[in-house]
């Protein structure tokens, strides 16, 4: 006869012990490892498979919230005792609140006067001691049996509620008990999972990044290059960003110790156009900003804050010839920002730019739509945005229909002739958009914290879902 | 952004008409003001009009953000004119006529070096309920907040002007100088102020560093403010107040009197009549509008709005409460008073295409012919990551920014000059990493729960210091491969560079090296074509140990991928 070794495994258990049940087993054995086996060695007529139908309790939703965050009642009187002792504030707790100012008060752990709420003296002990209620929901959790009086009370509560499960029992037949182990031999068994490969494989964001390029070159896009350390020139100063803007304060921007400065001189009359563009306009028809422009403050070294800086330094390299033209760039930018489960010192950031003397805004819109529309996202909505180096800015909306709702993806613009003219030397229209692929990423993995996007668990990056677009 | 709070049936007595949310929310964001119900139950309209009484004040209360260009928004005043122009309920531009008044304000040149300029202006005739008193002085707070760069740039005081004469200095004082400011019911200095009070902690940092301190008194030594800091007692605004006197200071003249423009005219929209101030002999507010003329076809190039006549330009901008006349081939434009942001005629293409709706807009993609593709660098990494990923590695992903004890200490390497941050928020995150092998370390000390053989690489960004560049700064780009195992050894990763080096065509040679990070002879540099490109070897115990990897072995190499990209060329 042949035998899986899992079968033989256990028919060389259920030898020795005759009958054992199913929920024994599992506790050091996947359901598989043990019902496989076990049917097989059933469908040999070497062992009976007993179904019976038992009650036991498991957590309602409430029940789960309780043990998580204690007892209705219990948060109820640690809100009291932390000060905020009005209904009003008590209410903020949502739904419990109700039920939980109701059962406080059932047990005598509080009273009402005046719309406050004030702790008794059971109030104030109950908060000293592990609460007994909540230690049975921990038995329920685990599968533990609890006395029928105290099950009753969190029936009538909601907290628990009665199951049917199927328990099983394994029992040796006569012909399972006559059977020598000796005689039998090893089933190969092509159903049964094997040991994980060892490959290697790309980074699963890296994936996202390789197919977000791609799109660009498909449209048509030249990738753009620049550096991460930039003149605050190229960062803010060439993108109208008045030298007292917000973003420039020290709580948004890494600025360089060392090296500190840049020479400026490789940008040409460029640097004396952006100076008299923020003071009062130059030839771009604008007021400019009106004030006195530093070009010390333009010098100071910063790490880019946005791929934006590499749109910049590609304006100021082209000439009247390469147009019309379109770029694109992907890459990392820096924020000095506390890092946490929303924020990163550093990001990804994609951007293009179209850069054609009869663009318009109209255009714009139509990039966008088949730009976003290629990502795979099928509708897409604009609605006016504000960013100080776009005028008509865009905030691009798209619809994941997976999830079912609009979620924003990127920003986009015509860079202002403030912006552009200095830069490229004449006026022509430049149209302008950029995306975080990180919430694609996100989206993608199910991940609510952006750290663990760089987390690198070898497990993690092995097992991870593939990008198949 | 910034975000204020409004009441929904205070926005709906201004409109004249009611809101739902829903429309709000939809409607508006296409205007670029986002809505947000912000109280905790949903608010019927029935309910939220039948009576005050009846609807609590959650259910009224409405967020709305703001972008930052637009401080004219930051007040329920100023949202409900929006509304009501973008809605077509009355369209085209506010008037805001101006009596003449009689109170003075002589700037005195002290003030010059500390905080230049002021503008002033009375209201009259008001009848504030507690909501519209709450809507100004939330528009008083966020302008200043945002628009006003914290106070720095400017700063408002809202007065009773009952108890004021007609003649009011502003001037630079001793810093003994002293007046019961807000909050406080005995007299205090101004020194005593910035070290005492609430609001000179908080504002007081703009003015200590000079000699006198800014101050609007009267001729009876009323004292109306310290400006940037605190008001005084004396004119403190209530309910009862009928008559407003507004000071705005700063340290832009024409931010200033923007400023004033926008108070004035959300004072205005609450029924009172704008009364001028004489500052230095100028009367103010100036709320006359600009005048701009605009080419149509620049405005019909730009939008791509090929079929709009001037006339129907004209239309789109009177519902965003511009004045506008189209005729003739000429667009005439008057700009509202309390716009800060009109620099350019991109800003009122902008405004025309708003009027007519990001939705309304045939989208349209040129046929232009340009030709896609990616820099020969990123095509050659991208090489090298799939002949790394055949070698079995598992691709990595780190962060750019390190610290010193990342790169040197853990390493046992010494200390050297490289690129770094002046205002880092962490010492995590305080450099530009030089080399990438320490981040594949991070990895695997990381990484021991999980199985071995543990293979992986990373083509990453590194930086360094340099006379060629501009900023004294340059990018590098480097390959890191590392394998850890129980018994991993030199010849497993010189195998793998090997394949690395036919793969790319180049001659490979190792020369034996000291490196403090690996063990000795069991490391080497390496060349490709007789170029210096990097280095291989076994990671020495100490250095394995400051990652805490006790249990397995290290072997590793680092290349510059620009090295070896021009050595296959």
């Amino acid at each position: 006869m042949e035998l899986h070794p899992q079968a033989q495994d256990l028919l060389k258990l259920l030898k020795e012990k005759e009958s054992v049940s199913v929920a024994e087993l599992e506790e050091d054995r996947s359901h598989g490892e043990v019902m496989r086996p076990a049917q097989w060695l059933a469908d040999e007529g070497l062992i009976d498979i007993e179904e019976d139908t038992v009650e036991v309790y498991a957590l309602t939703a409430d029940g789960e919230d309780a043990l998580e965050n204690g007892l209705p009642e219990e948060q109820v009187l640690e809100m009291v005792q932390g000060g905020d002792n009005t209904v009003e504030a008590v209410r903020s707790l949502g739904e419990i609140a109700g039920p939980g100012i109701g059962k406080a008060k059932e047990k005598g752990l509080i009273e009402i006067r005046d719309g406050t709420l004030h702790l008794t003296d059971a109030g104030r002990e109950m908060l000293d001691e592990e609460h007994r209620e909540l230690a049975e929901l921990d038995a329920v959790q685990n599968g533990e049996d609890i006395d029928d009086e105290m099950a009753e009370v969190l029936l009538d509560r909601g907290l628990i509620q009665r199951k049917e499960r199927t328990a099983r029992t394994l029992t040796i037949t006569e012909n399972g008990k006559e059977l020598d182990l000796r005689t039998v031999s090893d089933a190969f068994n092509v159903e049964a999972d094997a040991r994980d490969a060892l490959v290697g494989r790309k980074h699963f964001a890296r994936e996202v990044y390789d197919y977000i390029r791609r799109t660009w070159v498909e449209m048509g896009f030249k990738e753009m290059k620049g550096p991460i350390v930039v003149p605050s020139l190229l960062n803010f100063d060439a993108l109208y960003t008045p030298q007292d803007h917000p973003a420039r304060e020290l709580h948004d921007t890494f600025f360089m110790e060392v090296p500190e400065d840049a020479d400026l001189s490789v940008y040409g009359s460029s640097v004396d156009w952006i100076k008299h563009t923020h003071e009062h306009g130059w030839e771009t028809g604008s007021t400019g900003w009106q004030y006195d422009w530093s070009e010390d403050e333009a010098a100071r070294n910063v790490l880019r804050t946005h791929t934006t800086a590499v749109s910049a330094k590609t304006l100021h390299e082209l000439t009247e010839d390469d147009l019309p033209a379109k770029f694109f760039s992907l890459g990392r930018n820096f924020r000095n920002e506390t890092v946490d489960w929303k924020h990163l010192a550093e990001f990804n950031q994609s951007e293009g730019i179209v850069v054609d003397p009869d663009a318009n805004f109209r255009h714009l819109l139509g990039y966008l739509q088949r730009f976003f529309t290629r990502l795979g996202y099928a509708d897409v909505r604009f609605r006016p945005a504000y960013y100080p180096y776009t005028e008509m800015s865009v905030e691009i909306d798209v619809y994941d229909g997976e999830k079912q709702e609009w979620v924003g993806l990127g920003g986009a613009g015509m860079f202002r002739p403030e912006v552009v003219k200095p830069l490229v030397g004449f006026e022509v229209p430049v149209l302008a958009w950029g995306l975080g692929p990180g919430r694609i990423i996100m989206r993608k993995h199910g991940l609510t914290d952006i750290r663990d996007m760089y987390r690198n668990d070898l497990e993690l990056l092995r097992n991870a879902q593939g990008w198949l677009k | 952004m910034a975000v204020i709070d409004v009441k929904k049936t205070d926005l709906e007595k201004m409109v004249g008409k009611e809101l739902s949310i829903e429309r709000l929310e939809q409607e508006g964001s296409m205007l670029g003001i986002l809505f947000e119900r912000s109280g905790n139950s949903p608010s019927s309209l029935d309910r939220a009009n039948a009576s005050s009484s009846s609807s609590t004040d959650e259910d009224n209360k409405i967020a709305v953000e703001v972008e930052p260009n637009r401080p004219d928004l930051l007040s329920a005043e100023g949202v409900a004119r929006a509304l009501k122009g973008f809605f077509e309920i009355e369209t085209g531009a506010v008037d805001y006529p101006v009596t003449g008044g009689d109170v003075t304000v002589t700037v005195d040149d002290s003030v010059e070096d500390v905080r230049p300029f002021i503008a002033c202006a009375r209201i009259t005739g008001l009848e504030l309920s507690e909501t519209a008193l709450n809507s100004l002085i939330q528009l008083q707070e966020k302008l200043t907040e945002t628009y006003g760069r914290k106070r720095e740039k400017i700063a408002i005081g809202l007065h009773d002007a009952a108890p004021l004469t007609d003649d009011i200095t502003y001037k630079a004082v001793d810093p003994a100088y002293k007046f019961i400011p807000l909050g406080h019911d005995t007299e205090l200095s101004m020194a005593e102020i910035l070290e005492d009070h609430e609001k000179g902690k908080e504002y007081g940092w703009i003015v200590e560093d000079f000699e006198k301190y800014p101050l609007i008194v009267d001729s009876e030594e009323t004292v109306l403010s310290f400006p940037p800091v605190i008001n005084g007692v004396a004119t403190a605004v209530t309910t009862e107040t009928t008559d407003l006197f507004l000071d705005v200071t700063g340290t832009s003249k024409r931010e200033v009197e923007t400023a004033l423009n926008i108070l004035v005219a959300a004072a205005h929209e609450r029924g009172g009549t704008i009364e001028s101030v004489t500052v230095d002999g100028t009367e103010l507010p100036d709320m006359e509008r600009e005048t701009h003329t605009v080419d149509p076809d620049y405005v019909r190039s730009i939008s791509g709005l090929d079929d709009l006549s001037a006339d129907g330009m004209a239309e789109q901008l009177e519902t965003l409460n511009y004045g506008a006349h189209g005729e003739d081939g000429e667009l005439q434009v008057e700009v509202p008073a309390y716009r800060a942001d009109i620099m350019h005629d991109y800003d009122i293409i902008e405004d025309v295409v708003i009027g007519y709706g990001y939705d309304n807009l045939n989208e349209h993609i040129p046929d232009i012919a340009t030709i896609g593709a990616q820099t020969q660098e990123r095509v050659f990494t991208d090489k090298l990551r799939e002949l790394m990923v055949g070698a079995g590695g598992l691709e990595v992903m780190t962060f750019i920014l390190s610290n010193r004890d990342t790169l040197f200490g853990k390493m046992d390497r010494d200390d050297s000059e490289i690129v770094t941050m002046a205002n880092p928020l962490t010492e995590d995150y305080a450099v530009v990493r030089n080399w990438l092998l320490p981040s594949l370390m991070e990895v695997l000390g990381n990484n021991q729960h999980n199985r071995y053989p543990q293979t992986v690489f990373e083509v990453g960004l590194c930086s360094q210091l340099s006379d060629d560049t501009a900023t004294g700064a340059e990018d590098m780009r480097k390959l890191a491969y590392a394998a850890a195992d129980r018994d991993v050894g030199f010849s497993d990763v010189r195998s793998v560079l090997q394949s690395l080096a036919r793969w790319l065509g180049v001659e490979l040679r190792v020369e034996e090296a000291d490196h403090e990070s690996f063990t000795e002879n069991r490391c080497g540099t390496v060349y490709v074509d007789g170029h210096e490109a990097g280095i291989i070897g076994e990671i020495s115990d100490s250095v394995s140990e400051n990652w805490g990897l006790e249990e397995v072995d290290v072997a590793a190499f680092e290349l510059d991928v620009e090295t070896l990209r021009t050595a296959s060329e």
